[in-house]
């Protein structure tokens, strides 16, 4: 065991022998982590800041409401990352709620740990910092209450701090304080308290506090957070998962989903990497990477000898349902091994890339609410439609790639294999029970990401494109696509087939161009909560990098690539797990 | 609201109502190209937002806001922008123009906001269809106005219009403006509404000479709100009001602008046929209530060039 801040940090978790990294602490760090090991090939999770509101209704137990409040904020100090820092009271209630508050807050005990009668003990790592927000917080107009109770006089001591007549723009309902400082809101209805939850940077923690088993799980289900505590906080057991979404992190700790952060497929080799030299000049190298020149077309150039199986293909981008030209008139040439040229591909630009982006925003809330049998029904309808036209298709990637006529078809018949089988996982892979030891129900729901960004293999040109987006969205999710670099005209050719099984509009959305410059796009994307790259190693460090800025998840293959006709490698629990979020919600129960 | 003189009005001229036309087709041909010539980008973009952030009336107008609701809406209002981004761009005392709330809801927002500066705008006149009484709509505007509001947004009675009853219509507006008192009228014209753009400029018109301070596009609850051209045909009039009498009247545009990109072009709008001088929050003011947060993400994509999560941006 070793002791020491961020420094110690960075330097053990990007030594070579290190293969996994769990980190718990600040966002800041975490992020530092994140930089510091792109591209190594580590697994890492990451758990850091929250900001979780703690929801009352006014069909709770108000008194029982209250206690969770003291576990929530109060007990531990409040120095814990789920900690419920705020409060969202319902309208109809939350004077009597505040009176309420205030009087247990009153009769709370503060003393050394070495006390054995009291709530609450010494914050870590001084006051300084809570006094600063506590002071933003009065001078931004709030109202600062704190109870009149006996602090040692000695040592890092705080009186648990009621703050009210706040609004989301306020510092202290933003910001994490990490001290016994509650920031409370009083919320309408239902729709108003899930918006307001949802309202903020982290993803860690929600207490719900109602009587009603219908509101209560509604609430739960849409709320943006890893966990959800019903008329009870901050409970937790190694059988049942534990972490965030958002900019508190990613992976979880306890039960068999956190178990799959320290596993990885037999099969797959464990390849380290070393990016060390990209990091002193990470802008230049960045550049280098994802730019390329633009619109050089050869004069030289060859078109395809036989005109009669195959006319020139210009596709287009398919966004919202829509084939839509790309914003920049720039194309790159699609060629077969011999160099002749079938195909003009457009080259998206960021802006492209963006719409995409905001297209699969637009349809993800309604496509995760589908019924899951209704997403596997259009899997299936998916699936039976590429069948009627399997010999077109493989003609297509023989043309491409030059491979035999057997090995093309067989890998067309492959992916409508691949189409059934997550047509049949779409409402068979909802969660699981947690066995823990509190008596009622403690259940993880697999949810929908919300959007996935996926940057596909090159290998396999229309099996690793079905086999990329087939998962996301078999489990909910609207993806952004982006398809082989050499050989994208199936992936193109799947956009007659989308739009014959009439998938949502956005719910698929294919940007083609340079999967480096795309890449850097989705990396980037701060509205992006999810990264696919089965690329090379060093795209994956520049991915792993860049998602740092908003604790992007990532999945990248670094380097490693997947045979993608068997189905170890090319399909099954990994693909489901890397397609969901764990949201664990705990339920004590008893009459 | 800061006037620097308010329009007085004048008697109703027929002769100059009469005389009004618009060409629709032509209209609609010069808004076409509004957000193709006039590009702002870079730091002038950012400019240009939080001028724009400045010229906003922040409105919650429904069945179901409460006390609560209108008091987050008035810190948004305090706050517009979140407090690392205004550091950044150095502008810390920027607010928004004022607070837009149904009558029954104007202590609350005058609570909310007491000591900003921040004016509160109630509707009133029977808002938003005006299917009522002018005896009710008077005192309607007379409550609003001693429960603390600063700004009044009337709405018109349509059917006079379709009827062209030009001169009841000039009444009403002058009657509205009496019971106002010190506070500003802003006089909506429910374009949407209205039969044809002809109508709008008649109305709009009409508006001014009764005393209007502020002439409105719409409740913001028609089919079709705040589009170009019915904003193009008002500016215009404002424009030939000045020409005739010497007195700056304010244009509000209301409903349906709920992005950024859209703002930039209304200030383009104002800026090319009326002027710089019109480019402010005494004189133009933007109606919403989602826009800010597109505003705010722009400001970020400004400031970073990254693409802003909105969950990030604090609610309005």
């Amino acid at each position: 065991m070793v002791c020491g801040g961020r420094a110690m940090a960075e330097r053990l978790t990007s030594h070579p022998d290190v293969a996994k990294v769990d980190f718990c602490g600040s966002t800041l760090v975490g992020q530092s982590i994140r930089k510091a090991t792109a591209g190594t090939g580590k697994g890492i999770t990451l758990q850091m800041s929250g900001k979780s509101p703690n929801i009352i209704f006014e069909d709770a137990d108000l008194d029982g409401a209250i206690e969770g409040i003291m576990d929530a904020i109060f007990r531990n100090q409040g120095q814990i990352c789920s900690a419920g820092s705020r409060l969202l009271v319902q309208e109809s209630i939350a004077e009597k709620f505040f009176a309420k508050i205030r009087r247990r807050m009153s009769t709370i005990r503060i003393s050394t740990s070495l006390d054995k009668s009291i709530d609450m003990s010494a914050v870590l790592a001084g006051t300084a910092r809570i006094q600063r927000l506590v002071d933003t917080a009065r001078a931004e107009g709030a109202d600062v209450w704190q109870p009149d109770i006996e602090i040692p006089e000695t040592g890092d001591f705080w009186v648990p701090t009621l703050i009210t007549n706040v609004g989301p723009t306020s510092t202290v309902v933003q910001n994490e304080i990490f001290g016994p400082v509650v920031a409370a809101m009083t919320f309408r209805d239902a729709k108003d308290a899930v918006e307001l939850a949802n309202n903020q940077r982290y993803g860690l923690g929600s207490g719900v506090w109602s009587e009603n088993i219908s509101l209560a799980l509604d609430v739960a289900h849409q709320i943006r957070a890893g966990m959800v505590w019903v008329n009870c906080y901050n409970m937790f057991d190694a059988t049942g998962p534990f972490g965030g979404r958002k900019e508190t992190g990613y992976g979880r700790q306890g039960g068999q989903e956190g178990l799959m952060n320290y596993v990885k497929p037999k099969w797959m080799p464990f390849d380290k990497h070393d990016w060390t030299e990209r990091l002193s000049d990470f802008a230049a190298a960045l550049e280098k990477w994802s730019t390329r020149q633009f619109g050089i077309i050869d004069e030289n150039d060859v078109p395809f000898g036989n005109p009669a199986l195959v006319v020139d293909k210009s596709p287009k981008l398919y966004i919202s349902g829509k084939q839509v030209a790309a914003s920049s008139n720039y194309v790159y040439q699609c060629r077969t091994p011999t160099g002749e040229v079938i195909g003009q591909i457009a080259e998206s630009t960021s802006g492209d890339v963006a719409k995409a982006i905001d297209a699969a925003h637009k349809a993800a809330p309604g496509w995760a609410k589908t019924a899951p049998h209704m997403r596997g029904q259009l899997l299936f309808d998916m699936a039976e439609n590429l069948s009627y036209r399997v010999e077109e298709f493989a003609k297509r990637i023989h043309i491409m790639t030059g491979r035999t006529m057997e090995s093309c078809t067989a890998e067309v018949e492959k992916a409508i294999e691949r189409l059934f089988t997550y047509a049949s996982w779409a409402d068979k892979w909802g969660g699981r029970v947690q066995e823990v030891p509190v008596y009622g129900l403690t259940v993880t729901v697999n949810d929908p990401i919300g959007v996935i960004g996926i940057v596909c293999p090159e290998e396999y040109p229309l099996l690793g494109f079905v086999s990329s987006f087939a998962p996301a969205v078999a489990r909910g999710n609207a993806v952004v696509v982006v398809p082989s670099e050499a050989h994208p005209l199936s992936a193109t050719d799947m956009f007659q087939i989308f739009d014959t099984t009439s998938v949502p509009a956005g719910v698929i959305n294919v940007v083609t161009g340079g999967q480096a410059q795309a890449s850097r796009v989705i990396a980037a994307h701060e509205d992006l909560t999810m990264i696919w790259h089965f690329g090379d190693a060093e795209s994956a460090f520049f991915v792993e990098y860049l998602a740092h800025d908003n604790c992007k998840r990532t999945w990248c293959a670094h380097g490693v690539q997947r045979d993608w006709m068997d189905n170890e490698q090319g399909e099954g629990l990994e693909f489901l797990h890397e397609s969901v979020e764990y949201k664990t919600i705990w339920m004590p129960a008893g009459i | 609201m800061v006037q620097q003189e308010r329009n007085p009005g004048m008697p109703l001229d027929m002769g100059f109502i009469n005389a009004i036309v618009v060409n629709k087709s032509a209209t609609v041909r010069r808004c076409g190209e509004l957000g193709t010539r006039r590009i702002v980008t870079g730091d002038h973009q950012l400019a240009w937002l939080m001028r724009a952030i400045s010229c906003m009336d922040l409105t919650t107008l429904k069945g179901n806001d409460t006390p609560m609701r209108v008091f987050r809406l008035c810190e948004k209002a305090k706050m517009p922008v979140r407090q690392d981004m205004i550091k950044k761009l150095g502008k810390s005392d920027l607010t928004a123009a004022a607070v837009c709330v149904y009558p029954a809801r104007v202590k609350d927002a005058v609570r909310a906001l007491k000591g900003t500066g921040i004016p509160v705008a109630s509707v009133a006149t029977g808002f938003p269809s005006g299917q009522t009484s002018l005896k009710f709509k008077l005192e309607e505007i007379r409550q609003a106005v001693v429960d603390g509001a600063e700004e009044i947004d009337v709405v018109i009675s349509r059917d006079k219009v379709a009827l062209a009853q030009w001169t009841e219509l000039y009444d009403e507006i002058r009657a509205f403006r009496e019971a106002c008192g010190a506070a500003s009228l802003k006089v909506i014209m429910a374009a949407g509404e209205l039969p044809t753009l002809t109508h709008l400029a008649k109305a709009s018109m009409i508006a001014m000479m009764a005393g209007a301070d502020f002439i409105k596009t719409s409740t913001g609850m028609e089919e079709v709100n705040a589009t170009f051209p019915i904003g193009m045909t008002m500016v215009r009039q404002i424009r030939e009001y000045y020409e005739l009498t010497g007195h700056m009247v304010g244009f509000k545009a209301a409903g349906g602008i709920n992005d950024a990109a859209t703002a930039l072009v209304w200030l383009s709008l104002i800026r090319e046929e009326l002027g710089v001088e019109w480019l402010n929050s005494n004189y133009f003011r933007i109606g919403a209530s989602s826009l800010i947060n597109d505003i705010e993400r722009s400001l970020w994509v400004g400031l970073t060039g990254m693409c802003a999560a909105r969950t990030y941006m604090p609610l309005a």
